[in-house]
């Protein structure tokens, strides 16, 4: 009796002691996720969950408050927990925010109720709510931010999918409300920028990217100088310029203005137009255009000429015309360059990790320039400058790369230009210039103002190519429940915004611009498919020309029959059959000689799986069979030990 | 801890006297690297990181970590060995410790013996090393937990085979606690903040976090209380059912 009672409370009291610790582990979890908060190892390569000393340093230099406004509807979390964790991650963030600011960043978080006045608010500051379900609602993830001078910015939707950018994003807001008024930028193109009737006058991403931090002023065709407050101009594929602008442009760069230029060989992009915007400009009036300033500045470019380039060519299909066949091939016009084409010494180009070009042309210096070019994207020295008039007009990647001689040179795509520069114009304004002015005081007074050498130090960025601006050499664009989201693949914006900010002398968010990027391809696999494809290119083409040549004979052979109505000779007929079985044998080589190529790929996969797959439990199975064996004679020694 | 030690130790090397460990490490290897390779499609995704390798791992461990874990306390129980083992000049805590301890070490090595994966990676590409070591050990205190949470429904029965799908049970609530089939379970009759709290208890999410290359103290938190607090039940268990 007494023992069951004994036994009883026992069993009481552990239960009891199990609810308490269950209680107790939820109780530390709850609390553990309240009060422990941005405790983390970060091991990933780029530290991609610390904050970066970019937003620490905008973070300390705040002189003004700023409101910071997260709206988070809680409905979110029944969609997964992967968007709830996305939320928290932000909400972290925003505590460090804050933490670092020194109260300069206050923060309020709101769950906008469908109907609310939270919800009336958040559309009120810029939030993109996100249809929920059929009744309408919506649901909101956003901040929105405010300065003391009553000046706005918000981030519509914090989508995850752009969450290696989320500290860039937040940066990016809270330093365009530390710094409302945004410097100027005179930006002179022929490009579709602003889109085309094709895209409904959708503007390219870059150049939202562009208005998030300055206030871009384009340059229309009749201009004839620059907005007066222009802190940096960028010359984007212009055609033609007037001579008045040119010579603005040359005062202003004399006069140490900040000038990001490029000459652009070939501007691919301008296809986009249509065939409204008639023909396509012939290769090299880009360069053409701003050639006179180049070569005051001590740089000259191979007008008309694009670096082809075979480590970095990327890869496309291409129907062979003279087989029909879908082929894969380096097309040497289009660069995908990465590690260590960019300058690691220079600020603009330091965190790059791959940036896409098609058809960039090379600068180099001047013979006796005063000034030098400091490299800041660069090619390997398998290139080659060829005419762009090669790929102006239906582009053959396979005759591109046959026509392709590695020159054994490195070429600058993009470089800094150092030291002081001249003017172009060294016996002051252009005549022609002068005559277009109203009077003769307007004359006098541009010919006073006139200077022919800088007294400081150029800033001047140049880069060969233009069509890297345009959305597809950068970003794809995905539809995050209906809203469009730009994911980058590649870092071309980040390098144009940082060289336009470096060049104004801004640091603080250039270190963070290429962050949260990268793309680790199986770089061996791809190699060797490179290769294998070269390879049956070069046999490919071996045996086409000894099939066209057999059937040019064979055909000649025919002709000469129905002609001169000579019967051909049994050996002729003989030597008909003969090449025609060696052209099916031809045929027939070069099936094998594709599959052989594609084995070596398709083999080294193989291997792979079967290495990983069954190696190492292989190797255990055999193992422990061994073991079991040896236990057992060991066994067996031991009972003949005993029982004799 | 001297006597936690001396029970691991027993513990483990009874593991490889037995042909079961070799057929679980076996079978393991095999459907880690078949479902990489085979659903996951890592070569086709030409990318340099082992994402579709640990992507598997918690669905993985949620039948073999059970079989790890159901023979723990159940064969004891049904082969007798257990009153004598509670005889034993140690505590029962040293003993559900030293058990414990012995399993997770055992899926310890059947993890590290996929370092081919990590060779083969290294080899056709530059993967980021930190993440992938963050995932690693992410994947072993997720075995861990996993582990804890078999060994303690173990301690309950003396058939194994309840003891198995019993774990299961149990393991899947704990790892699908943060998606919305559970989470649809709670919301109905539990107030909001219950319901967050419960999807904070997901395996699930706690483990995608430490494999993208981070790890929080909190994620180590969680972790390690899921494992502590099933091995005090355990120990709790065991108590209870002495002498019964």
């Amino acid at each position: 009796m007494w023992d069951r009672i004994r036994n009883a409370d026992r069993q009481v009291l552990a239960w009891a002691t199990i609810g308490l610790a269950i209680v107790f582990f939820l109780t530390l979890n709850a609390l553990s996720n309240t009060v422990l908060t941005s405790t983390r190892l970060d091991l990933t390569e780029d530290r991609l969950f610390t904050l970066s000393s970019g937003t620490r340093d905008v973070l300390s230099t705040l002189e003004e408050p700023i409101d910071l406004r997260f709206y988070y509807s809680q409905r979110f979390d029944e969609i997964g927990p992967n968007i709830a964790r996305h939320a928290d991650r932000v909400r972290e963030l925003l505590d460090e925010y804050e933490r670092l600011s020194n109260g300069m960043i206050r923060i309020e978080e709101f769950d906008p109720q469908p109907f609310s006045t939270e919800e009336d608010l958040a559309v009120s500051d810029g939030l993109q709510g996100l249809p929920f379900d059929q009744s309408g609602a919506r649901a909101y993830f956003g901040v929105s931010g405010a300065n003391s001078t009553d000046d706005q910015d918000a981030i519509g939707y914090l989508a995850p999918e752009r969450s290696p950018f989320l500290e860039y994003d937040l940066t990016r807001l809270i330093s365009n409300l530390a710094e409302p008024e945004k410097p100027v930028v005179a930006l002179l193109t022929d490009l579709p920028f602003q889109g085309t009737q094709f895209d409904n006058f959708t503007p390219w991403l870059i150049l939202d990217g562009l208005r998030q931090f300055f206030d871009v002023k384009f340059l229309d065709k009749d201009a004839t100088a620059l907005p007066e407050d222009t802190e940096v101009l960028v010359i984007a594929g212009a055609h033609t310029i007037k001579d008045e602008l040119l010579y603005a442009m040359d005062q202003f760069t004399v006069n140490g203005g900040q000038v990001l230029a490029f000459a652009d060989p070939f501007a691919e992009t301008m296809a986009m137009l249509g065939p409204t915007a008639g023909q396509l400009p012939p290769p090299g009036v880009g360069q053409a255009a701003i050639e006179p300033l180049l070569n005051a500045w001590g740089v000259t470019v191979a007008r008309g000429e694009f670096v082809a380039n075979l480590d970095d060519a990327v890869r496309v299909g291409f129907p062979n015309p003279e087989t029909g066949q879908q082929v894969a091939v380096d097309y040497v016009a289009w660069l995908t360059l990465q590690g260590d084409r960019f300058s690691k010494t220079d600020a603009v180009s330091a965190q790059l990790q791959r940036i896409v070009v098609s058809t960039a042309g090379a600068f180099m210096s001047a013979e006796g320039a005063e000034t030098r070019l400091e490299p800041l994207i660069y090619t390997t020295p398998t290139s080659d400058l060829m005419s762009a008039f090669e790929v102006s007009q239906q582009p053959n990647p396979i005759a591109l790369l046959d026509r392709f001689e590695p020159q054994d040179t490195v070429y600058n795509l993009a470089a800094r230009v150092i030291g002081k520069v001249k003017s172009a114009y060294p016996d002051g304004p252009p005549e022609n210039v002068l005559e277009a002015l109203e009077d003769d005081a307007a004359a006098e007074a541009l010919r006073a103002a006139h200077k022919s050498e800088a007294d400081t130090d150029a800033n001047i960025i140049l880069v060969g190519d233009v069509d890297m601006l345009a959305n597809q050499n950068w970003a794809q664009v995905q539809d995050v429940a209906g809203e469009q989201v730009a994911i980058p693949t590649a870092n071309n914006a980040d390098f144009f915004i940082n060289a336009i900010d470096n060049l104004r002398g801004s640091q603080g968010l250039v270190g963070l611009r290429g962050r949260g990027f990268s793309i680790r391809p199986f770089e061996v696999i791809e190699e060797m498919r490179s290769e294998a494809d070269n390879k049956f290119r070069n046999k490919e083409q071996e045996l086409l020309a000894r099939i066209a040549e057999m059937g040019e004979t064979i055909e000649r052979l025919q002709r000469e029959e129905q002609t001169t109505g000579a019967i051909l000779t049994s050996q002729q007929q003989s030597e008909i059959d003969n090449f025609r079985l060696e052209m099916l044998d031809s045929r027939q080589e070069l099936r094998n000689v594709q599959r052989s190529l594609r084995e070596d790929v398709e083999s080294l996969e193989r291997r792979v799986r079967v290495f990983n797959i069954w190696a190492a439990p292989l190797v255990i199975a055999v193992l422990a069979i061994l073991l079991a064996i040896v236990r057992r004679i060991r066994r067996s020694r031991y009972h003949r030990t005993v029982l004799h | 801890m001297l006597n936690v030690w001396i029970v691991a130790r027993r513990e483990l090397s009874a593991y490889f006297t037995s042909p079961l460990a070799y057929v679980f490490i076996v079978i393991f290897l095999a459907l880690a690297g078949g479902l990489t390779f085979f659903f996951g499609q890592w070569l086709e995704r030409g990318q340099a990181d082992l994402q579709v390798f640990f992507i598997y791992h918690p669905y993985l461990y949620l039948f073999l970590i059970p079989a790890v874990g159901m023979r723990l306390w159940a064969e004891e129980r049904k082969s007798g060995t257990i009153e004598f083992l509670l005889t034993l000049p140690v505590t029962t805590g040293q003993i559900v410790i030293g058990k414990f301890l012995a399993a997770w070490v055992f899926a310890g090595i059947a993890l590290a013996l996929t370092f081919p994966m990590w060779i083969t990676v290294n080899m056709l590409g530059q993967p980021d090393n930190g993440v992938i070591l963050a995932a690693y050990i992410g994947s072993w205190l997720m075995a861990g937990g996993f582990l804890a949470l078999s060994a303690c429904v173990s301690a309950l029965t003396k058939n194994q085979v309840i003891a198995f799908v019993l774990a299961s049970a149990l393991c899947f609530v704990f790892m699908m606690s943060g998606v919305e089939i559970i989470q649809s379970f709670f919301r109905a009759w539990t107030p909001q903040t219950f319901v967050e709290s419960v999807s904070e208890l997901s395996f699930l999410t706690n483990f995608n976090e430490v494999s993208q290359g981070v790890i929080d103290i909190r994620d180590l938190v969680f972790f390690f209380s899921v494992i502590g607090i099933a091995l005090f039940v355990n120990t709790a268990i065991v108590e209870a059912k002495k002498g019964v």
